[in-house]
């Protein structure tokens, strides 16, 4: 009956995303993700954040999807550029480069396209089905849990996710306080009084999450990018397009790369602050484990070319999960789609299943919309997308930087806004210069309201009793959970010297 | 260029710290048995200086001669980007408007840094400008600063 009703909630949301306004933005998100993504340097993170303030004018449902459409198609594209000259669009198509550009060199450029897109489709759907089963039993959790259960969750997820990414936990947890010291600006909510303001009445509101991810993600990515010649900004490639489609023995040959992708992917895009990085090289090792032919991988492997376009696709649905049914964003693209659906006025978690369930199914069918959308998009339009960057590789740099400034200004027509991307720019190039892992900042920012609200409700609840995060069952496990992934570098360091020892 | 963007960002977030430690001080920071406006602030200020100041010294410990190398030339293309996009929204967009600032900057940064010819760079300024007018201005209904020349 369950089953029943949830593929009718389901079929709802997939007919409410068919409308022409609907598929329009999606192809756009599609095309524009895919482009974003295949440039080399510029991945999901710089494609949301920079194409967000278009969304404000749109429609919550059409803004909403444009976002995921431009997230999935970002993931889509980095591949491109991996195969074509080695140089990944982004981190999470690094892997792709191992067996994509050997197969490149080897004349099949064309079938490693067409191979990565089939795989993307695959651990795509694959995640996304998860996400469809799974969301509503979480979010239905999800219900039972009071201000304590919130608060140790958020504060679990936080601390996972300067754990895990990428760099060192103590600098993935500069950039958690630093995020939520940024969260206190402006008015306390309860007494009214101005925070960290110093006099200047815009930050009364608080810091915007727009201007701050703006600047983080998009201008900093363009002073990166600057640092490189002209020359190692150029692309010189060719691709004989007459090879673009897989044959099914080539399909045949990927699927065991394909689904050990898609498995390995959203289990890890689950964990808060993985990402899809971590998933491609875990799915790229396991893949080469359970491989008929692990001797071909690094040379030319249709698996090894499979399993981390599946894995990074599949990680996507896996990172969104947590965002709908808890409000809690599991990667920093997911807090930037986040940030979306609060502009529009919506807010993600448990109740989004109960009070707006058109809503939040509506996203879900939007998914699968986009996912069989990019498929095509990214077979039949490859010598496009070929040409378009191509094209725009002498203007991408200053083109982004020219955007930043336009796109915040904007959001609320405010000078003050770009000004805060540009300081962010600026320390966002820093933080990526000096290994500082940027989801953390933005996750903190976006949560350290409701972290302080919480925390607060937590004590009124207790009268005042610190002790109430150690007295309910689920707060308590997330608070030990919180307490070993904290202590996990003493542990790795106390495991690495005994190792030395031994 | 990795020491230098670390420590410069360390000195920046530990005075961020502290300014935010010290600037809450003055607020309730437990009112009766809850936290008050200053609660925050002022725990998550001071952390964030501790934090700073212990990776001051994981950063001069563990810096590599690699790191420590900085090419003059990079940085002077960095620094004069950044300057010129400054310069076009402080100085160009009051005096000529933001979408004519931009412009200008956007003309002379595909000539200086992406070696395009006049022409081109022009052209495809002209272009860029069109279409942001038509997307902001026209569709999104965006109120662009004119400048002087606007009133």
């Amino acid at each position: 009956m369950e089953l029943v009703n949830t593929l009718d909630l389901l079929l709802n949301g997939i007919i409410s995303m068919l409308s022409f306004s609907d598929l329009f933005w999606v192809v756009i998100g599609a095309v524009f993700g895919t482009l974003i993504g295949s440039m080399p340097g510029l991945g999901p993170n710089t494609g949301v954040a920079v194409l967000l303030p278009l969304t404000f004018a749109m429609p919550s449902d059409s803004g909403i999807l444009l976002l995921i459409s431009i997230y999935l198609g970002c993931m889509y594209g980095g591949r491109i550029s991996s195969i074509l000259i080695n140089a990944p669009g982004d981190a999470a198509a690094i892997m792709t480069c191992m067996d994509g550009y050997p197969l490149m060199q080897a004349g099949r450029g064309g079938v490693a396209m067409g191979i990565s897109a089939f795989s993307s489709f695959i651990g795509g759907m694959i995640g996304i089905i998860f996400m469809t089963f799974f969301a509503p039993l979480l979010a239905k959790a999800a219900l039972a849990f009071g201000p304590p259960e919130y608060f140790a969750v958020m504060i679990f997820s936080l601390i996972a996710i300067s754990s895990v990414t990428e760099g060192s936990s103590r600098k993935g947890l500069i950039m958690v306080v630093f995020g939520l010291l940024l969260a206190m600006v402006g008015s306390d909510f309860v007494s009214g009084k101005a925070r960290l303001t110093f006099g200047i009445p815009y930050m009364l509101d608080g810091i915007d999450f727009v201007p701050v991810a703006i600047g983080v993600f998009g201008l900093s990515e363009v002073l990166i990018g600057l640092e490189k010649s002209l020359s190692e900004r150029v692309l010189n490639f060719s691709l004989k397009l007459s090879t673009l489609f897989p044959t099914p023995a080539d399909i045949r040959e990927s699927l065991r790369g394909t689904l050990t992708g898609s498995v390995v992917g959203l289990v890890v895009g689950i964990l808060p602050g993985a990402g899809a990085t971590l998933s491609t090289f875990a799915a790229y090792g396991a893949a080469k484990k359970v491989s008929k032919k692990p001797e071909l991988f690094g040379k030319g492997s249709v698996e090894g070319i499979a399993a981390p376009e599946a894995a990074n696709n599949a990680c996507v649905a896996g990172a969104l999960t947590p965002m709908l049914a808890l409000g809690i964003p599991g990667s920093s693209v997911a807090a930037l789609i986040m940030g979306g659906f609060i502009i529009h006025d919506l807010q993600p978690g448990p109740l989004m299943f109960v009070k707006t369930p058109d809503v939040a199914w509506g996203i879900i069918g939007g998914l699968y919309i986009a996912n069989v959308v990019l498929l095509l998009v990214n077979t039949a339009m490859i010598p496009l997308f070929v040409a378009t960057i191509r094209a725009a590789q002498p203007i991408l740099y200053p083109l982004v930087g020219l955007l930043c400034v336009i796109g915040v200004y904007s959001v609320h027509g405010s000078m003050f806004d770009v000004w805060v991307m540009l300081i962010f720019g600026g320390l966002g190039f820093l933080m990526k210069k000096g290994g500082y892992p940027l989801a953390g900042l933005l996750l903190a920012l976006i949560l350290g309201p409701s972290i302080e609200n919480t925390f607060r409700q937590s004590l009124i609840m207790a009268n005042g009793d610190y002790g109430i995060f150690l007295t309910r069952p689920i707060s308590l496990i997330l608070v030990i959970l919180t307490v070993l992934f904290l202590s996990y570098p003493l542990i790795k360091v106390q495991f690495a010297k005994k190792f030395k020892e031994a | 260029m990795k020491y230098f963007s670390g420590y410069i960002l360390l000195i920046l977030l530990t005075m961020a710290g502290l300014t935010g430690a010290l600037g809450s001080v003055s607020l309730t920071f437990i009112e009766g048995a809850l936290p008050g406006a200053g609660f925050f602030p002022v725990i998550l200020g001071f952390l964030l200086a501790l934090l700073c100041l212990s990776e001051f010294r994981n950063l001069r410990r563990r810096s590599t001669a690699e790191d420590k190398k900085l090419d003059p030339v990079k940085v002077k293309r960095l620094v004069l980007f950044f300057s010129a996009l400054i310069i076009a929204v402080t100085l160009g967009s009051p005096l000529i408007g933001l979408l004519p600032a931009l412009g200008i900057f956007l003309f002379l940064a595909l000539i200086v840094w992406n070696k395009l010819k006049l022409k081109a760079a022009a052209v495809n300024t002209l272009i860029i400008l069109v279409t942001i007018y038509l997307i902001f201005s026209v569709w999104l209904q965006v109120f662009m600063p004119w400048g002087l020349i606007g009133g």
